[in-house]
């Protein structure tokens, strides 16, 4: 019994351990910066303000629209290409907006295909909008976040049940009526949960945001730390983000709970109907093919276009160790991250008290905080770390070490492994609930220890979910950009740094190689995952 | 008689509250026993905690003479060498139906060569009925078959005592009752003891030798299925087991009870002359009999294929004038099984005569 209290504390420090970038950022605030904040809220907070919220305004509004719609059109009526078409839905997932942001800068300036093609037919292209601005930034970010809303909305209205649209058609309801006042209200929580989803990675986003030179709360904290050099303010002025997302997070809670309510039943659920009327078949075509269009298939192709412009000059040696670089801090990164929360998970199962639990429910924030707001916290975090150690060796050995936690890989790693422990945990913990506790009883009651239990009952059944977390802790550690910024060692280049650093000069030709790989590599987890949840569902 | 598990003064609860209270009963070795009762009555926390997966608050439980779980002593259920069946089998889905049998035995030096398992896992398939099956994934099995693997699982490692959570409320009807005949026949033919929670009473009846009622958060009655019905100790008992009404009745004298339907005998009641008491009637009590004088108004008539449920009602003009004097004013029911061929589906009226092999009576 004493283990066991232990044990449980194991897992509570491990969650405190990753919370405590995030917990730092709010103790900055014992030392606040009022020389550096007299300036920031002078000349810099109302602009963060609105055009954060805004942007996150902005894109939870479209999301939802875009991604409701189309789960709706898959999720209810039959069609020619429709398989396709609901699982190509999710494709923009493997694009990082940054780079999306990119590629439509590319398409859209003054030699951009599409000004080039409005002068040749119009002889003008004055009218094509700017889009390094608010309103850009929305467009797209909201085009590779709307899956989210998309991939929730339609389990929700697959699973409604049939005999639901049977009683609408009864009382002489028409579609439009059934939508709107049978399957909208049903589906809210999971659309409202999906578009928070978006809210929350729009309130995140750097590397959109900074090409288009849209001042945010984000682009805020890199100001403050690199432009102003002042640490602490920056930690000050993440605390304030936190808190704003804290908000959204209760928020969020909130509509998962009512979600809850309707998703316990079996029912037969609803079969898809055709379309009966040309018109509206040919209206649902044009949303869903521009949808995707836009999203996916327009900006792969100009990267692939610019790719094949510069094919030969971009592979060589320095792309190697880009991708060996990023692979190397990913594979690492993504390990520890399955390992921690089987290890937290395993834990919690066996014991379930209420101290692994709440270690556990810390961990499940995790996702929600911005990587600059890790970064920034664990930088805060090592570099004290830091200082004790050199103190240490100093007294010890009369030498000191140096940075070797903040300084190092380990200080990049660390954040990845903070930022991205609640993905791995979802998987994992929703991988534990396809095991019963029953068969722990029967093992148990056959004379296995938890040990054995562990290992021979659980580890082989969770073995694919953990595959899974892994991949797509992998992937997402790959795409990460403002976290990477600020942390990586010295000359230490990845992909998604390179690929900014190269948007960021205007060589955008050069930056579609590294580019395509990213998303070539985001692709994987969405075709392998994606689909297969689709179809379950 | 050789006793295998003993459950004295047991009281098992969660947290502040308690489910069941001051639980007393023993197995004898190669019994089955059944835990019967409503959801919620604690039937399977009790289970549970015989298996070791939840912990008494009160009294002791023993296996084999030796004190496995106490409010001072537990043994863990990895150690108890206790087998357990599940509602939903439990059975492991990663392994095939082969290595889910051997998967309790792997550990232990008697089955430590490849061969000795081997030997044991088809010695297990060919008793539950599954030749052939060892190398098949549990996906492709049906219910009945899943839970027969689940069986050759439990009682591979020869557990001292075998536990069975719902194992057939899963399946449907007609292959709850086949599979419960082929297990209870397993079972006997190997010797091992066992204890069933079910909440269906048939089930009890055909599957154990004796059964426990659990009701009002303790055990009414450790009996036979025969005592349980025909000599429940309680009127809680009288009501869930079966079918049957109580009416009243009016103590004559130490062995004569009067009532609408007549003077019953019964010679071992202890109340006072002229007490009123509850009679409960079986619907196997009252017969129907075009012969008798005694005749009741139909209510309802339940067709059941070979019998008819009648329920009746006894009114004042149905009794003969003679007993008039004992009749209280309100008006009682009786139900009666009858022959389904005279169905008397024109007559408002059916003559019975009330035949009780043993007349139950309860305080009012």
């Amino acid at each position: 019994m004493k283990n066991q209290a232990f044990f449980a504390y194991t897992v509570l420090v491990c969650a405190l351990l990753l919370a405590s970038p995030t917990l730092f950022v709010f103790f900055s605030w014992l030392s606040p910066q009022w020389q550096t904040w007299q300036h920031i809220v002078d000349n810099l907070l109302t602009d963060y303000f609105i055009n954060t919220f805004a942007l996150a305004l902005g894109v939870g509004v479209f999301t939802a629209i875009a991604g409701t719609l189309a789960a709706w059109f898959v999720s209810q009526f039959e069609f020619h290409g429709r398989k396709v078409m609901q699982w190509c839905l999710l494709l923009p997932l493997a694009i990082p907006a940054y780079i999306n942001a990119y590629t439509y800068s590319g398409m859209l300036d003054y030699f951009g295909v599409v000004q080039t093609l409005t002068r040749e037919l119009f002889g003008s292209s004055s009218w094509v909008p700017e889009i390094q601005s608010l309103p850009g930034a929305i467009f797209v970010m909201s085009l590779v976040l709307f899956p989210y809303v998309y991939a929730l909305a339609l389990v929700a209205f697959s699973q409604l049940p049939q005999s639901h649209y049977e009683v609408a058609k009864n009382h002489g309801k028409t579609e439009g009526q059934f939508f709107v006042k049978i399957a909208l209200p049903l589906a809210f929580p999971a659309i409202f949960a999906g578009a928070m989803l978006s809210i929350m990675e729009a309130f995140a986003e750097y590397g959109v945001v900074d090409y288009f030179g849209v001042p945010t709360l984000t682009t805020g904290v890199f100001k403050v730390w690199f432009g102003m050099g002042d640490r602490l303010a920056a930690a000050q002025l993440s605390a304030l983000m936190v808190s704003f997302i804290l908000f959204l997070l209760l928020l969020e809670h909130y509509a998962r709970r009512k979600q809850k309510l309707f998703s316990n039943k079996v029912l037969k659920s609803i079969s898809r109907r055709p379309i009966s009327k040309t018109s509206t078949a040919l209206g649902v075509y044009m949303f869903l093919i521009s949808l995707l269009a836009l999203a996916f298939v327009f900006p792969v192709t100009q990267l692939l276009y610019w790719a094949y412009l510069s094919i030969l000059a971009q592979i060589d040696y320095e792309l190697l160790s880009l991708l060996l670089n990023s692979f190397k801090v990913a594979i690492v990164a993504a390990c520890a991250v399955t390992l921690l929360c089987v290890f937290m998970s395993a834990l919690a199962r066996f014991l379930n008290r209420s101290t692994t639990n709440l270690g556990i429910k810390i961990v499940s924030l995790g996702y929600a905080f911005p990587g600059a707001v890790i970064a920034v916290g664990a930088m805060i975090v090592l570099s004290t770390m830091d200082r004790q150690i050199n103190v240490f060796t100093q007294w010890l050995f009369e030498d000191k070490v140096g940075l070797i936690l903040s300084g190092s890989l380990f200080a990049l790693i660390f954040a990845y492994v903070v930022r991205f422990a609640t993905v791995g945990l979802q998987y994992v913990q929703s991988g534990y609930l396809t095991i019963s506790p029953h068969m722990e009883e029967a093992a148990q009651s056959l004379g296995k220890s938890k040990m054995q239990i562990f290992t021979k009952v659980h580890i082989p059944i969770l073995s694919p979910t953990l595959a899974a977390a892994t991949l797509v802790v992998f992937v997402d550690v790959l795409k990460e950009l403002p976290a990477t910024l600020i942390l990586r060692p010295f000359n230490f280049n990845t992909l998604s740094v390179k690929t900014y650093e190269l948007a960021s000069d205007e060589r955008l030709t050069d930056a579609s190689v590294p580019a395509l790989l990213i998303i070539l590599i985001g692709l994987i987890p969405v075709v392998l995952i994606g689909r297969n949840k689709i179809i379950d569902a | 008689m050789n006793t295998i598990l003993e459950l004295r003064d047991v009281s098992v609860g969660y947290d502040q509250s308690t489910i069941v209270k001051h639980v007393n009963l023993a197995l004898e070795k190669g019994e089955i026993g059944c835990l019967l009762g409503a959801s919620g009555s604690g039937k399977s926390t009790l289970l549970r905690a015989i298996a070791g997966f939840h912990p008494v608050s009160e009294g002791a439980i023993s296996l084999k003479g030796k004190v496995i779980a106490s409010t001072s002593e537990f043994v863990a259920p990895e150690h108890r060498h206790v087998g357990m069946m599940f509602q939903d089998f439990a059975l492991f889905p990663h392994l095939t139906v082969g290595q889910n049998i051997a998967f309790g035995i792997s550990d232990s030096p008697e089955f430590k060569t490849q061969e000795r398992r081997r030997e044991k896992v088809l010695e297990m398939l060919s008793l539950v009925g599954l030749e052939g099956f060892e190398n098949r994934s549990i996906h492709a099995l049906s219910g009945g078959q899943q839970q027969r693997v689940a069986l050759a699982r439990a009682i591979a490692p020869q557990p001292d005592l075998l536990l069975l959570d719902e194992p057939f409320s899963s399946l449907d009807t007609d292959l709850r009752k086949d599979l419960s005949y082929q297990i209870r026949d397993i079972l006997k033919q190997q010797g091992i003891s066992a204890i069933l929670v079910t909440h269906d009473q048939n089930e009890a009846f055909s599957f154990a030798d004796k059964t426990a009622v659990l009701g009002e958060q303790s055990v009414q009655q450790w009996d036979t299925a025969y005592n349980l019905y025909h000599m429940p100790v309680n009127a809680f008992v009288a009501d869930f087991i079966g079918e049957g009404c109580f009416i009243e009745g009016t103590i004559v004298d130490e062995d004569k009870i009067a009532t609408a339907l007549g003077v019953l005998i019964n010679e071992n009641h202890d109340f006072e002359v002229s007490s009123k008491v509850n009679v409960l009637l079986r619907p196997d009590d009252v017969l129907h009999d075009d012969k008798s004088p005694l005749r009741a108004k139909i209510v309802k008539r339940d067709f059941r294929g070979a019998n008819v449920m009648f329920t009746l009602e006894l009114s004042q003009d149905s009794v003969g004038t003679e007993q008039k004097g004992n009749l209280h004013e309100s008006v009682e029911q009786v139900l009666c099984l009858a022959n389904s061929h005279h169905i008397h589906s024109s007559e408002d009226s059916l003559a019975v005569r009330i035949a009780p092999e043993h007349v139950i009576v309860f305080a009012k």
